[in-house]
């Protein structure tokens, strides 16, 4: 089952490791994010993840149920035409 | 326009007065559609004395043209959201009083439950961090002053062996931390490139780790 976490998608977690990392961050170079070319674009995608993470829960709790009722060999969603 | 307007088509021995004309389309006493009589558009959602009943507006156009126009808008009221409308809070509150109260103040607690939630994942990520400064730091500095004191009573070749032991493994840590979280912001520009290409949820949580 997927993992996927469809919030903080900018930066990266803070860690143990990234404090011990951090000693010799002098310059700062740690810090950084995923940009997005305009501020529209990032509102867009802001607005698309929190639907995604909806669906996920959707898609997480339909996919336990399936699991659960049917067997674990269901499989939730559309066939992929890609 | 090289042919006469429809108007100069009219005989001159027509009486002035009898049929109305227009100079572009001409004469306009051709009716094509029935009689005026009000439009079968009803609300079959709601019932007939609810205020939320979607109200229906007809107009009727013509016939100035010739030809009768209806023209109908709908206006449809939907509700989404963890507190019910306010029609629906009105049918349980005659049930049962405190369900309003009960179900607002519901829906606050859970705001605030996932908020106090986010807050509190994030300030445990930026203590763990914050504690891995430390530790880092400390066992750093305890390396460096280590050094030098083995280097003080006469182990030189000891102490520069524990001062470069001890930097080689905080930039050791650096470097593989910093590998870490680009990795980690690589693969959510991932993410985020599916999602913004509309791409499915399903394929999306099968191929997520």
């Amino acid at each position: 089952m997927g993992k996927n976490d469809y919030t903080g998608l900018l930066y990266a977690e803070p860690s143990l490791l990234e404090g011990f990392a951090r000693v010799l961050d002098v310059g700062g170079v740690f810090d950084d994010f995923n940009y997005s070319p305009t501020p529209e674009q990032a509102d867009r995608l802001a607005l698309i993840s929190d639907w995604y993470a909806v669906g996920a829960d959707l898609h997480r709790a339909i996919s336990r149920y399936l699991a659960d009722k049917i067997g674990a060999a269901t499989h939730v969603g559309r066939s992929s035409g890609r | 326009m090289l042919e006469d307007p429809p108007a100069a088509k009219v005989k001159p021995s027509d009486k002035p007065g009898g049929l109305k004309e227009d100079e572009v389309s001409g004469p306009n006493e051709i009716v094509l559609s029935a009689p005026l009589e009000p439009p079968i558009i009803a609300d079959t959602t709601s019932s007939a004395d609810s205020e939320y009943r979607a109200p229906v507006e007809s107009e009727f156009v013509g016939p100035a043209s010739g030809v009768r126009q209806i023209i109908e808008r709908r206006r449809v009221k939907v509700h989404i959201g963890p507190i019910p409308d306010p029609e629906t809070l009105k049918e349980l509150a005659a049930l049962y009083s405190e369900a309003p109260r009960l179900i607002i103040e519901d829906s606050h607690a859970q705001t605030s439950h996932r908020i106090e939630m986010e807050t509190m994942r994030m300030k445990t990520a930026s203590t763990l961090a914050l504690r891995g400064q430390l530790i880092g730091g400390s066992l750093g500095a305890i390396g460096l002053v280590g050094s030098l004191i083995v280097a003080g009573i006469g182990q030189g070749w000891a102490g520069f062996g524990i001062a470069l032991t001890s930097l080689g493994g905080l930039v050791s840590i650096f470097v593989y931390g910093r590998n870490q979280q680009t990795k980690e912001r690589i693969g959510k520009q991932a993410l985020r490139d599916k999602m913004a290409e509309g791409e499915p949820i399903d394929e999306i949580e099968r191929s997520s780790p």
